[in-house]
This record gives C-alpha cells, sequence and structure tokens, in this order.
C-alpha cells in the first residue's frame, strides 16, 4: 500500500516493529486500526491526541514527579494483540501466578524447594526480602498474591517473554482504566470494527478477589480497605481511583488502629473493624513493632492482628522474595518442580552473578550487557553496557565484585516498538507490557488488556514513568468467530450475543467505562406479591386537570 | 458513618470554596468602589479592606489597589485569598476523592488550574468573575450530584459557617454612623444582597433596614439566621445518622446548644439592642463559628477513642 502521511516517519524496516514489517507494510493485527487512524489525518489525529493529554490534566490523572504533580502521558496510538497470542500470554501469566504463589507457601513453611534442590538455601538466606515475622504464617484463603503484574518484553524473535516479575504491589492498573475511557471518548470510531476487549470490570473482579480473601467475617459483611501512604505518593490517582471505583474506603495508616489483635478504622461514629487491607504502601512502614522501631509511619500491631487471624493484608507481607530477581531466575525451574508443567512464557536469559564463572564472564562483557540489582524496581540502579560511559562501567564492576548476589546480567533486549506520537510526528519508539493478574483463590484472572508503557526519548529502552515514559491503550481482540451458516446459525448467534458483552463499544448509548460483573446465574426469586400502592392512583381522578381549559 | 480524617476533609472543602467566593464577592465591590470614587484616605480604606480578611498589620507599600490584589487574590500561599482558598480546597479534595462525585472533583481541579498568578486592578472584576462562577459551578455540581449522606453534611455545614463568619466579618466593617445610602448599597452588594433587599423593602436603603436583612431575614439565604437555621437542621440530620434519633431538647450535641443559642439571641433581641454594641456583637458571631467548628472536632473529627 502507499505510504500515508500520518505515519511516514514510523516505518523502521527493521523486524522490531509491531505495526510495520520490515518490507514496510502494515502487519494484519493492525490493518484496521492503521487505516482508521490514517483516515483521520495528521491534523486531527494531532488535535485529538491534545486534547487527550488536557483531559488527564483537568481529570487529575497525574503522577508525582519530582514533588511535582504531572499528567501522566498517553500515547493515542493504541497496541493491539491478536486473540491467540493473548491466549498464550493470558495462560503463561496465570502459570507463572501460580508457581509463586507455591512458592512463596513453601518459602515460609516447608522449604520443601531447598531440601529438594531445586533451589539454593542461599537464596532465601541472603536475601533481605524474607521476613521472618511471617514464617509459618499461612493466609485464610491461601492467597498471598492476590495482584499481580509480570512485566513482558518482545523478543528479537517477536515472542513475549517475561523480564520481572511485580508481586508486592504492582501498579499502573488506573492507567489501564483511564486510558481506555479517554480513548473511548476521544477516539470511538476507531473501536467500530475491532472487537476490543473490555477492561472495566477490573474493579469488580478486585473487590471480589479481594473479600475472598478475608477471615472468617461470622456472617457479618465483609471490610475492605485500600491503604495508601498519602496523597503525596506517586501512585496516588491510583490508590483513590480503586477505592472509588470499589466503592470502599481509602485509609492512611494513621486511620487504623490495632485494639486486641484486630484492626479498626476511626470513623465519625467510633471504631470499625476492617477484614482486608489492600495495602499500596512499603512492608518497611506497615507496622513499627515488626519493621521499623523509629518509625512513625505504619499500624503498630497490625502484624500481630494478622498473625492472629483477624485481617488480611494484601498482598501478603514477604512476598519482596518473590519479586527478588535472583528469584526470577529460578522460575521456570520452580513452575516445572510445583506444577509438573513447561514454562508457557519463558525468561529472558540471565547470568546469576554469584555463580564465579558468570560473574567471570559478565565482567568480561559488561559493555554489551544490561545489569540490574535484585531489589530495584522502577528502572533504578539499571546500567545499560552499550550506552554507559568507561567510568559508569569501572564503577559498576567495583560493585559487582563486591556484592556479586546484588546483581544479575541480562543481554540487551532489543525491545519491540510501535509508532507513537512525539513532535516530529508518529516514529517507533521502545514497549514494554504490563498484563494485570487477580488470584482470587479459585482461580487465576488475567486482566484482557495491559499497561503498554512507552519510552518517549528516541532509542531510550528503559519506558519506567520516573524515567519519563509514557503509556498506550493496549487493546487485546477479541477471537475471530466462524461465519454463522448453515442451521447452526441461529444457535451461534445468540452464543455471540453473549459474548459481545466483553466487548468495547462506546459509541453505545449505555456505554459505561467501568462495569458490573456479569452475574453467573440469576438467583431465583421467590414471586412477590403486588405492591399495595398499585392500588392507590398518585392522584385522584377529581383532581387530575382535565383538558387544557 | 465515616472516616473522621475524611468528614474533616469535606468539612473544609465546604469552608474553602464558600470563603473563595465570598471573598471574590467582597474585594470585586469594595475594589471597585475604592477605584471609583478614590477616597481622601486611600490607605485607610485599603486598611479596611485588609482586616474584614484578618490581615492587622499592613505596611506603607500595601496600600495600593495591586498590592490587595496580590495578597488577597492570587496568592496562593495564603488560605485566605481567593486563590489560596481554592487551591487548599483542591488539595483537600485530592485527599477524599473516593467520596467527592468526579464532577466535583475535575470541576474544582480545572478551576484551581484556570486561576491567573497576577492581576492587572483594569483587569480584576474578570477575575471575581471567574471566581464567583467557578465556585457556583462546584456547588451547583456538589447539590446536583452528590449523595445527601454524612459526607456531604460536613461539606454543606463547613459551607455555612463560613457564609456566616465572612458575613459578621463584612458586617463588622461596616460604619453604622455612615448612613450614606452608598456605603449601604456596597455592604449589600458584597453580600449579594442588593436586588433582594430593594424587593424585600421596595424602599430607599437605610443602614439599619441593611443590617437587620442581613442578619435576620429569615428567607434570604446569605442571613445571618437563615443559615444558623439550615446549619442546625444539618447537625439534627447528622446526629439522626448518627442513631441519635430522639433528642428532644435538641441540646445533645455540643454544636448544636452553640448554634440553637446564637440563633434565639439574634432572633429574640430586638434589633436596637443588637446594634448598640454591633462591633463586640458581630465578634461573638465570629467567635460562634470557631466554637461549633471546635465541637464538630471533638464530635466527630478527632473522638477520642
Amino acid at each position: 500500500m502507499s505510504a500515508s502521511p500520518l505515519f511516514h516517519s514510523a516505518r523502521t524496516g527493521s523486524g522490531g516493529d509491531e505495526m510495520f514489517a520490515p518490507d514496510g507494510t502494515v502487519r494484519p493485527t493492525y490493518q484496521a486500526l492503521h487505516d482508521a487512524l490514517s483516515g483521520l489525518g495528521t491534523e486531527e489525529f494531532r488535535s485529538r491526541s491534545d486534547s487527550l493529554a488536557r483531559s488527564y490534566l483537568d481529570q487529575g490523572i497525574t503522577f508525582d514527579y519530582a514533588g511535582e504533580e504531572r499528567p501522566f502521558p498517553i500515547d493515542a496510538i493504541p497496541r493491539v494483540v491478536a486473540a491467540e497470542e493473548w491466549t498464550r500470554v493470558s495462560a503463561g501469566v496465570a502459570q507463572r501466578v501460580r508457581a509463586l504463589e507455591r512458592f512463596l507457601d513453601d518459602l515460609y513453611n516447608d522449604q520443601a524447594a531447598i531440601a529438594d534442590g531445586v533451589i539454593p538455601a542461599e537464596l532465601v538466606t541472603s536475601s533481605t526480602y524474607v521476613v521472618e515475622a511471617m514464617r509459618g504464617y499461612s493466609p485464610p484463603s491461601g492467597v498471598r498474591i492476590h495482584i499481580s503484574g509480570i512485566d513482558l518484553v518482545r523478543d528479537g524473535a517477536g515472542d513475549f517473554r517475561v523480564l520481572e516479575d511485580n508481586v508486592r504491589t504492582p501498579s499502573g492498573v488506573s492507567y489501564v482504566l483511564s486510558n481506555r475511557r479517554a480513548m473511548a471518548q476521544g477516539f470511538p470510531e476507531l473501536f467500530a470494527d475491532r472487537p476490543v476487549r473490555r477492561v472495566g470490570e477490573y474493579p469488580g473482579r478486585l473487590l471480589s478477589a479481594l473479600q475472598a480473601a478475608a477471615p472468617d467475617t461470622a456472617g457479618e459483611e465483609t471490610t475492605v480497605v485500600v491503604l495508601t501512604p498519602g496523597r503525596y505518593n506517586s501512585a496516588y490517582f491510583e490508590h483513590s481511583l480503586l477505592a472509588r471505583t470499589m466503592g470502599v474506603d481509602l485509609v492512611e495508616a494513621s486511620d487504623l488502629v490495632e485494639r486486641g489483635e484486630r484492626i479498626y478504622m476511626r470513623t465519625t461514629a467510633g471504631l470499625r473493624r476492617v477484614d482486608v487491607i489492600y495495602k499500596r504502601t512499603d512492608d518497611d512502614f506497615l507496622d513499627p513493632e515488626v519493621f521499623r522501631p523509629d518509625s512513625a509511619l505504619g499500624v503498630p500491631g497490625l502484624v500481630r492482628a494478622i498473625l492472629a487471624g483477624n485481617v488480611v493484608v494484601a498482598n501478603a507481607i514477604g512476598n519482596g522474595i518473590g519479586d527478588d530477581k535472583l528469584t526470577y531466575t529460578y522460575v521456570p525451574d520452580l513452575i516445572r518442580y510445583y506444577l509438573s508443567e513447561e514454562p508457557i512464557l519463558p525468561n529472558v536469559d540471565t547470568w546469576r552473578l554469584e555463580e564465579p564463572d558468570s560473574l567471570a564472564e559478565v565482567l568480561d562483557r559488561l559493555d554489551e550487557l544490561v545489569v540490574k540489582p535484585v531489589d530495584g524496581s522502577g528502572g533504578k540502579g539499571i546500567v545499560i553496557g552499550p550506552a554507559a560511559t568507561r567510568e559508569e562501567l569501572d564503577a559498576l564492576r567495583d560493585r559487582l565484585l563486591a556484592d556479586p548476589r546484588g546483581w544479575i546480567a541480562q543481554p540487551v533486549v532489543q525491545l519491540s516498538t510501535i509508532p507513537t506520537l512525539v513532535d516530529e510526528g508518529p516514529e517507533p519508539r521502545h514497549v514494554d507490557l504490563r498484563p494485570f493478574a487477580l488470584n482470587s483463590g479459585d482461580d487465576v484472572w488475567v486482566l484482557p488488556g495491559g499497561l503498554t508503557r512507552v519510552a518517549l526519548p528516541r532509542g531510550e529502552m528503559i519506558v519506567n514513568s520516573s524515567r519519563g515514559g509514557g503509556s498506550k491503550d493496549t487493546w487485546v481482540l477479541a477471537p475471530e468467530r466462524a461465519a454463522a451458516e448453515g442451521p447452526a446459525a441461529q444457535a451461534q448467534l445468540q452464543s455471540q450475543e453473549i459474548e459481545d458483552d466483553g466487548i468495547e463499544d462506546p459509541t453505545d448509548d449505555s456505554y459505561d467505562e467501568f462495569e458490573d460483573l456479569r452475574e453467573e446465574q440469576a438467583e431465583e426469586r421467590a414471586p412477590e406479591p403486588d405492591p399495595v400502592t398499585s392500588a392507590i392512583p398518585i392522584i385522584d381522578v377529581e383532581e387530575a386537570p382535565h383538558d387544557a381549559q | 458513618m465515616m472516616l473522621s480524617r475524611i468528614a474533616d476533609a469535606m468539612f473544609w472543602i465546604g469552608r474553602y470554596v464558600e470563603r473563595a467566593d465570598q471573598t471574590a464577592r467582597i474585594l470585586d465591590v469594595k475594589l471597585q468602589s475604592i477605584t471609583e470614587d478614590t477616597p481622601e484616605d486611600f490607605a485607610e480604606a485599603c486598611r479596611d479592606v485588609y482586616q474584614i480578611f484578618g490581615v492587622e498589620q499592613t505596611e506603607e507599600s500595601d496600600h495600593s489597589v495591586q498590592r490587595v490584589l496580590d495578597r488577597l487574590l492570587t496568592d496562593r500561599a495564603n488560605p485566605s485569598s481567593v486563590a489560596g482558598a481554592l487551591f487548599t480546597a483542591r488539595e483537600n479534595a485530592r485527599g477524599v476523592r473516593e467520596v467527592l462525585s468526579t464532577e466535583v472533583w475535575e470541576s474544582l481541579n480545572t478551576t484551581t488550574l484556570g486561576l491567573p498568578r497576577g492581576i492587572r486592578p483594569s483587569r480584576m472584576h474578570g477575575a471575581f468573575q471567574f471566581a464567583k462562577d467557578r465556585c457556583a459551578v462546584v456547588n451547583g455540581l456538589v447539590d446536583s450530584s452528590m449523595t445527601r449522606d454524612e459526607a456531604w453534611l460536613f461539606l454543606r455545614i463547613g459551607q455555612l459557617l463560613e457564609r456566616v463568619d465572612m458575613l459578621a466579618r463584612n458586617l463588622q466593617d461596616h460604619e453604622l454612623e455612615d448612613s450614606s445610602s452608598a456605603a449601604t448599597v456596597t455592604l449589600l452588594r458584597s453580600c449579594s444582597a442588593h436586588e433582594a433587599y430593594i424587593r424585600s423593602y421596595r424602599g430607599r436603603v437605610r443602614s439599619a433596614r441593611a443590617i437587620e436583612f442581613l442578619l435576620l431575614d429569615s428567607i434570604f439565604p446569605r442571613s445571618a439566621v437563615h443559615c444558623l437555621g439550615e446549619i442546625d437542621e444539618a447537625l439534627e440530620t447528622l446526629a439522626k445518622l448518627h442513631g441519635n434519633s430522639f433528642d428532644r431538647l435538641g441540646a445533645a450535641e455540643p454544636a448544636r446548644r452553640i448554634v440553637g443559642r446564637a440563633l434565639a439571641s439574634l432572633r429574640f433581641r430586638s434589633l436596637d439592642d443588637i446594634v448598640e454594641n454591633f462591633d463586640e456583637e458581630m465578634e461573638q458571631l465570629q467567635m460562634v463559628t470557631g466554637a461549633v467548628t471546635r465541637a464538630l472536632g471533638a464530635t466527630y473529627f478527632h473522638p477520642a477513642h
């Protein structure tokens, strides 16, 4: 097809772009989107993009950047993931969460994986993330990873690989929800011919998962709260959005108090019991009795209440060992060990620097590898060899020799690119993907969407918002339906209608971005007697005005 | 039942939005009259304006319309300026997003985004109009999009208390001896009461009548008596929500006692009696708002557990 003016500088000619194949043609998954965007024309596209940014500022969809509230940059060109590929991603993410659940449970109880030689004991003894106070604890529902975000990237061959696991407090899901809302409002027609799966049921699913985690409340209603460090936290917008869309209270530590190994919140009517706390604070600041005696933050006695089984904190305290990048290197083995399955999503190749041969090799090739601290998040501490100066590499070498357990090394993954609007027009920029999974105990559900983060500076490989990253709406396409033909057509048509409920349709009048969970089965209701009021007319005939005088 | 911290924040959102609104109204009228009439003692006129808003110490250099605007309209760090009050309201709102409707939050947020950082006297009217309009939008959305639950009641009480407080300050500033209709019209206009007054009294503007109207009229929504009555009603509803359903004396709540007493004192004394020691009476009315705030704090915002 001929080069469209909108995308004239977006073709890379390399194999790593998700929209354009190396020969410049549009890949089939993106064809419809590409044509619709091109049809808008450059001027219209840019003006609508600008209004997206303005609407984020107006709505206060911001993150804290060096003490300043900034609108979270949203790019108006969505990412599209084909249905078959998503099936694999979704299964792979769920598999990983199940394995990590088993791992954490094992680690805090029997430590069978160490006895069986799957992981070395040093992994645990050397980690700063194992919380001794939680040893022997099992949550009432057995779930420790209620919410997870598994970061994926595409490798050179275009296949998804896992870059890191986030099973402590993964953030970003609010942007998945608000990006979709903004795109549906700003570009409703783009959704017209593409069956994009809905993301709006996330808050309802999250609430169900949190309620399912509750301790036994003796038949009383479960009280769930979201715990935030406060409005100066960089992710405060997300904490508040999740509390609001779930319809639960957003509390700060000072709103909570422990009495008799139960947790209560301070309300205008006195103390009220809390059953489940969705914590969005670091473990270190949860309970000064256990973590930091010097800290004024946190709820003294919280850990005692957890161990007494009277309150559940999600995600569980002590999950940090699951995020440890050294643990990451063992996850494929853990999947085989606990689940007797082959990993669906491979890791990125990784050197463990505590192994002397690996350390020697890495030190030798420092200028061509990526080196990451095992406890880093938000892109902090990462050194990309090819982009580093000689001095930086020398300093890194000393640090690696001093603390090999503290680091891992990986080859530079050539992240895939997607056209992204910058000053010069749409240009290829690097992206990753964070799908979110909820574990209710019965089932691991993966949100059909996820956060696509994009590195806005040209050539930049680190996509975190703290490094100037933006995001894209992520479209997971619904599976293609077989053409309805023949005698089965009618039945098939009906099942299609049911499926349609899961698809975005912003042009529909009744469209609402946050949808209630679809009822599995409507409860059967006893027939009610006719209300007495039906016998009483609202207005007496005598009083009612007759025709116009 | 709601979090104490959030109840507290709702109350202050109500107060600060009302403060911004009232401050804009009063400044709009007072500064316009200063600019038009160029009074003999210009510094004195400026000092009077500062005094309404509790600014007692002023320097020689503060006595210009530009400085008044800098300090009382656009200074974001001063919570008693129009901009400062709106920013404080917005910061409070950011902490209670989950109980405010999205519309209310967005209207407050866009209001602060649109506030100018500095304003010339020639363009001040537009800035006051902007602030008043935006407060009306916020109040309108509060009115039409929020459930009449506890959160709303606290916001409403805050709004009404602030209104009484600002009225008392404004009246205190009014020279009773100055019976010229110009000064009285200024007073009425700064309370958005001029037209309502004219319709009620159908005649010349008289100082005593204006004070009567602003303090005692039972159906003018900015009069002291009307606001105190509404506060009492809101406090009663609040008490019912908390299960104190049968308060036969209506005095079980400390806040209701304070409000009821002030209300009775205004309504059942003669106007002459009130006016006799007017400055002191208005000072006391301001103390009432402080006392109610403290009583709410002890009952709802920081109860001892």
